[in-house]
């Protein structure tokens, strides 16, 4: 915990407290608006965006204070988590997913779901090749030199 | 196409009459956004919605090749992300991933002020997404003219070793380091006092007789680190721990590569935005139309989403 408290930096916090001190004085303008039902399309209310920020801010500070721990191979686990978790809330009420029709989000989750086959495919078989068949050009390194330092 | 003008207006006609029979005319006539290929204004925006998404389906897979770079070359050299991940500043990078996360916000904003359709709010929820897309921007700029200052540049250009003798830097820092943090209770040696060559560290109370280093090669050239400091151009606290791997330029190429195409992205947003805010200017956008505003909303939020992993990927993980 101390080791969170010493490295969090001055300058995220600052910056996470200067955009709420933003949002605030805009929400104190809109806090009596009524947010009417729209002909088409969703209208989202600002207290509900406000409430986005507020998670979004808080697990970009998460993610930036677990990274100061060493938990090992968990470290990406718990990065690629929390990014998983913040792009689902910009997904779902920023871009409105989670109102609009099923076809936007089967669009989108398609992609991820071939991005993701994509780079399996890529991972299956890339321990099998050399990383180069011929020496680099621009260090002038020999292949066999190539990859010494590997793990 | 004057031949075709008479079909079309009675198409239009007989349009009019279906959106009458089936009730969901609003009653105040056709909007003047309206295509004729649409029955409805509810029908044409989410044909754009669906457009827009398809869209955006395309740039998740344009930035997936570059993704997919990331991960074989990190699957086969992990020491490589370790070694270049100490160049990266992760406040800069926390920084920018909060100015993008609250331009996603006013963009949210200035679609339902576009839903609205008033006029002002739309502009200042606008001008706001676009000064943070420049705030972005500009801490790229920060961010990258230090790497420029270093010789980080990716491929062929990569000039690290050129500038710094880089090796020799880091195992200095080393030592430094080490007498920094050995038990400071040690009496100061008389030692120390008698010998000339221990830069300085007679002056400093409460180091350790250089005896004490792991590396007495390094204390007795003290005068030629002397001569090699100043030619240091990297922050001393900024070299990484470890040796530099033979291909380190793969690391940089990965990260102009990443960086530099969402870079790209965001100067884009920041056009759209501002071609948005003269299309509100001209007072275009109301409860009947705000596509525009909707969709380039979706854009600016996809190009936030990509910086929510690319952030971890390159600044978190190591």
């Amino acid at each position: 915990m101390e080791t969170i408290l010493n490295n969090v930096d001055l300058l995220i916090l600052s910056s996470a407290f200067l955009s709420l001190i933003a949002t605030g004085v805009v929400f104190n303008i809109m806090r009596k608006e009524v947010t009417p039902h729209p002909e088409f399309g969703h209208m989202t209310g600002p207290t509900l965006l406000l409430v986005i920020l507020t998670m979004l801010l808080f697990l970009t500070w998460l993610t930036v204070a677990v990274s100061y721990l060493d938990l090992g191979g968990l470290n990406v686990v718990v990065a690629m988590g929390v990014a998983t978790i913040k792009g689902s809330l910009v997904a779902l009420y920023f871009m409105h997913l989670r109102w609009d029709r099923p076809y936007n989000a089967i669009i989108f989750v398609a992609s991820l779901l071939f991005l993701g086959v994509f780079l399996g495919f890529a991972l299956l078989d890339t321990a099998e090749y050399n990383p180069s068949l011929i020496d680099d050009p621009f260090l002038k390194i020999p292949v066999e030199q190539y990859g010494t330092e590997q793990g | 196409m004057s031949g075709d003008a008479q079909p079309q207006e009675a198409n239009q006609q007989t349009g009019h009459d279906d959106d009458h029979a089936g009730g969901h005319e609003d009653g105040h006539g056709h909007s003047p956004y309206q295509a004729h290929h649409f029955d409805t204004m509810k029908q044409q925006f989410e044909a754009g919605k669906l457009g827009m998404w398809l869209f955006l389906a395309t740039e998740v897979l344009l930035f997936g090749g570059l993704f997919c770079f990331y991960v074989v070359t990190k699957s086969n050299n992990p020491e490589l992300f370790k070694w270049g991940h100490h160049f990266l500043d992760k406040r800069w990078g926390a920084t920018n991933t909060m100015v993008l996360l609250f331009s996603s916000l006013t963009m949210a904003l200035a679609v339902r002020e576009a839903q609205l359709g008033r006029k002002k709010r739309i502009l200042f929820f606008l001008g706001m997404t676009f000064l943070c897309g420049g705030a972005f921007m500009g801490i790229k700029y920060i961010e990258y003219s230090k790497k420029f200052h270093e010789g980080l540049f990716p491929g062929q250009y990569f000039v690290y070793e050129n500038i710094i003798d880089s090796e020799e830097a880091r195992v200095h820092q080393q030592e430094e380091d080490l007498l920094a943090h050995t038990d400071l209770d040690l009496p100061v040696a008389s030692v120390v006092i008698t010998d000339p060559k221990t830069r300085g560290q007679v002056l400093q109370p409460g180091l350790p007789p250089s005896g004490l280093s792991s590396s007495a090669r390094e204390i007795e050239h003290g005068a030629d680190d002397e001569v090699h400091t100043p030619g240091l151009v990297i922050a001393p606290s900024h070299l990484p721990p470890g040796p530099r791997p033979a291909n380190a330029h793969v690391f940089f190429s990965i990260y102009f590569c990443l960086t530099g195409l969402h870079g790209i992205h965001v100067l884009i947003g920041m056009a759209v935005m501002v071609w948005l805010a003269v299309l509100a200017w001209q007072g275009r956008f109301g409860p009947g139309y705000f596509t525009p505003v909707d969709l380039g909303g979706l854009y600016w939020h996809l190009v936030d989403l990509i910086w929510i992993y690319l952030f971890p990927l390159l600044y978190l993980v190591e």
